[in-house]
């Protein structure tokens, strides 16, 4: 009973793939996506379709019933985006030395200091900010519909070594344990009169007391660690069982199908641009 | 019943270092027996619970003089793995215990069947036994580290109780546990020495060796100054002039006797204090009615 309540239970189809069908997925959205960025517009020298590319990955979210979630995640990214876009047009003003930029916009707020849209900036901008944006948010779209412990049984299950999967889930498993337990050691550093908010500068200060005991403790706590887990058999040389069951969910073909499709597309529209 | 344990005159020392952190010790673990380790702080006690699992000379490496031998074969003769069936271990932190890989405390206590390849469909049932002696049934479905610490040494016990070793090995379980966690996973090992499981306690806390252990193995700067009966050894006053601390009722049984109150014995555990006090009150009373 307790093993039947451990499986993970998931309505949507496509949530529920088999894990190494998304990887196949992901994989495929980026050959397209190669494939879309080479086919350059006539006006800027970048792909426009690029823009829209993204748009799959959020069809994709909303086809797996993970909309919110996947926005919620998304949204970090969508800062970076951001962030480069207007560092970007309003600091790059042209990309080969020499030549002056284009200005799109000027504002001119005192004699010394007018910000300035520039328009290799803007582009160039776009340009890195859909690159990130289009490489982050499949990933997002993957972690967001997979449970670590999903992909890692699948992973195993194919043949990939137990050790590098332990590493991969257990450093997970970690950051957020970690993540506290230096919570407490602030909050102990704190109470021993260490400032531990602020500026950046005294955070740095706060930064090694709180960092010294973490890392020594996680030291001597290791041979503990490697101890216990060769008790629980964790090198046995017997072949291991896993109550954790994977089933596919019978939407591997069609969905990895539409983006074999998808690229394929792409690519043959590519070769008619050649050809043409 | 036969030796499971035979320690064959060993001396170890740790890499780099001079000083061996156990010399010439020798003894044996009966089958059954419940056996307490003691003595202070860097006696050697962890060592000595390496080596009886092997963890020295294999994991720690060092150098080993003489031999321990599990069921008739040196420990080093054995292959990677084999000894965990046959001998548990409990560590002291239970927060190193934990895997990192499951997200809940059934999968966490399961994980040591799947990594030997027990079936799927008896690993359910060795589990829920397992948190059924540990108490910890109703945490089933928390996450590891989610739970408290004395919760999560007895999911540690569970872990290490599922594989069904014939040995246990415990050492200091509760140094990082509050009152309640302690009495928490005391309870469980008393429930331990109703099976017929040989366990290896090590323990500061003098009274609840007191209480449990029957044997006891006293070590300081590495040697054994005392291997014997806990009756005999925990009630020798000698020992606290070693700087080997006595359970308070050996203590006060024998500052009684030294002011001449007749003790049939010196009592180690509450009960003996209260069975012996009050034998000696009532023995008063009655000299004092025929004066
Ligand atoms: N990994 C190691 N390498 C080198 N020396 C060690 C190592 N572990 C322990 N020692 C030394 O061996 C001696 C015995 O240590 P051990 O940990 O066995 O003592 P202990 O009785 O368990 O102490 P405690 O009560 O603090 O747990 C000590 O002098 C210690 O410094
Ligand atoms: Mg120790």
């Amino acid at each position: 009973m307790y093993t039947e309540r451990i499986q993970i239970q998931k309505s949507n189809k496509i949530e529920a793939m088999d894990p190494v069908a998304k990887l196949w997925i992901v994989l495929f959205y980026f050959a397209t996506s190669a494939v879309l960025g080479s086919i350059s517009s006539p006006f800027d020298g970048y792909s426009p379709m690029m823009y829209f590319w993204f748009l799959v990955v959020i069809a994709l979210a909303v086809a797996t019933g993970i909309t919110l979630r996947f926005f919620k995640a998304l949204r970090v990214v969508v800062s970076v985006f951001v962030i480069v876009l207007l560092v970007q047009a309003f600091i790059v003003e042209t990309g080969t030395s020499g030549e002056a930029g284009v200005i799109l916009w000027r504002w001119h707020l005192a004699e010394n200091f007018h910000p300035t849209l520039w328009k290799y900036g803007l582009q160039n901008g776009l340009r890195l900010g859909f690159n990130i944006l289009n490489g982050a948010s499949i990933f997002v779209w993957l972690f967001q519909s997979t449970l670590h412990k999903e992909l890692s049984h699948a992973l195993e299950s194919r043949g990939m070594n137990h050790k590098v999967v332990y590493v991969f889930l257990s450093s997970l498993q970690m950051i957020t344990v970690l993540g506290n337990k230096s919570k407490t050691i602030m909050n102990a550093q704190r109470a021993r009169g260490v400032e531990t908010e602020g500026n950046i500068f005294v955070r740095a200060k706060a930064f090694f007391p709180t960092m010294v005991p973490l890392v020594l403790g996680a030291i001597t706590d290791m041979e503990e660690r490697v101890l216990t887990m060769e008790s629980k058999g964790f090198s046995a040389p017997s072949k291991k069982t896993h109550l954790l069951k994977l089933d596919k969910s019978g939407a591997e073909k069609p969905v990895v199908g539409l983006f074999i499709g998808l690229l394929s597309i792409v690519v043959i529209w590519r070769i008619l641009l050649w050809v043409l | 019943m036969g030796a499971v344990i035979k320690v064959e005159n060993i001396t170890y020392r740790y890499p780099l270092t001079e000083k061996p952190a156990i010399k010439n010790l020798s003894f044996e673990i009966e089958e059954g027996g419940f056996y307490g380790i003691i003595g202070p702080n860097g006696s050697g006690k962890t060592t000595l619970c390496a080596l009886l699992r092997g963890f020295a000379p294999s994991f720690y490496k060092g150098d080993l003089e003489g031999q321990v031998l599990v069921d008739e074969k040196p420990t080093t003769a054995y292959l990677e793995g084999e000894l965990s069936l046959r001998i548990g271990y409990v560590f002291q932190n239970p927060f190193n215990q934990i895997s990192g890989v499951k997200d809940t405390v059934f999968e966490e206590i399961a994980y040591g069947l799947e990594n030997f390849g027990v079936p799927v469909d008896e690993i359910e049932d060795r589990v829920v036994r397992a948190m059924k002696l540990t108490d910890i049934e109703s945490l089933a479905m928390k996450k590891p580290f989610e739970i408290s610490g004395g919760q999560q040494q007895r999911m540690a016990l569970a872990s290490t109780l599922v594989l069904e070793p014939g040995i246990l090995i415990i050492d200091e379980p509760t140094s990082q546990l509050d009152p309640e966690g302690t009495e928490s996973v005391f309870k469980v090992i008393e429930t331990l020495k109703q099976t017929k499981k040989t366990v290896i306690l090590v323990e500061h806390k003098i009274d609840l060796i007191a209480e449990y252990a029957e044997k006891i193995i006293v070590l300081k700067n590495g040697e054994a100054i005392r291997i014997g009966d806990k009756q005999d050894i925990l009630s020798d006053i000698a020992l606290e002039a070693e700087g080997i601390q006595l359970p308070q009722y050996a203590a006060l049984g024998s500052r009684l006797r030294e002011r001449g109150v007749d003790l049939e014995y010196i009592p180690i555990t509450e009960k003996q204090a209260l069975d012996v006090i009050g034998k000696a009150i009532s023995k008063e009373a009655k000299t004092n009615v025929v004066h």
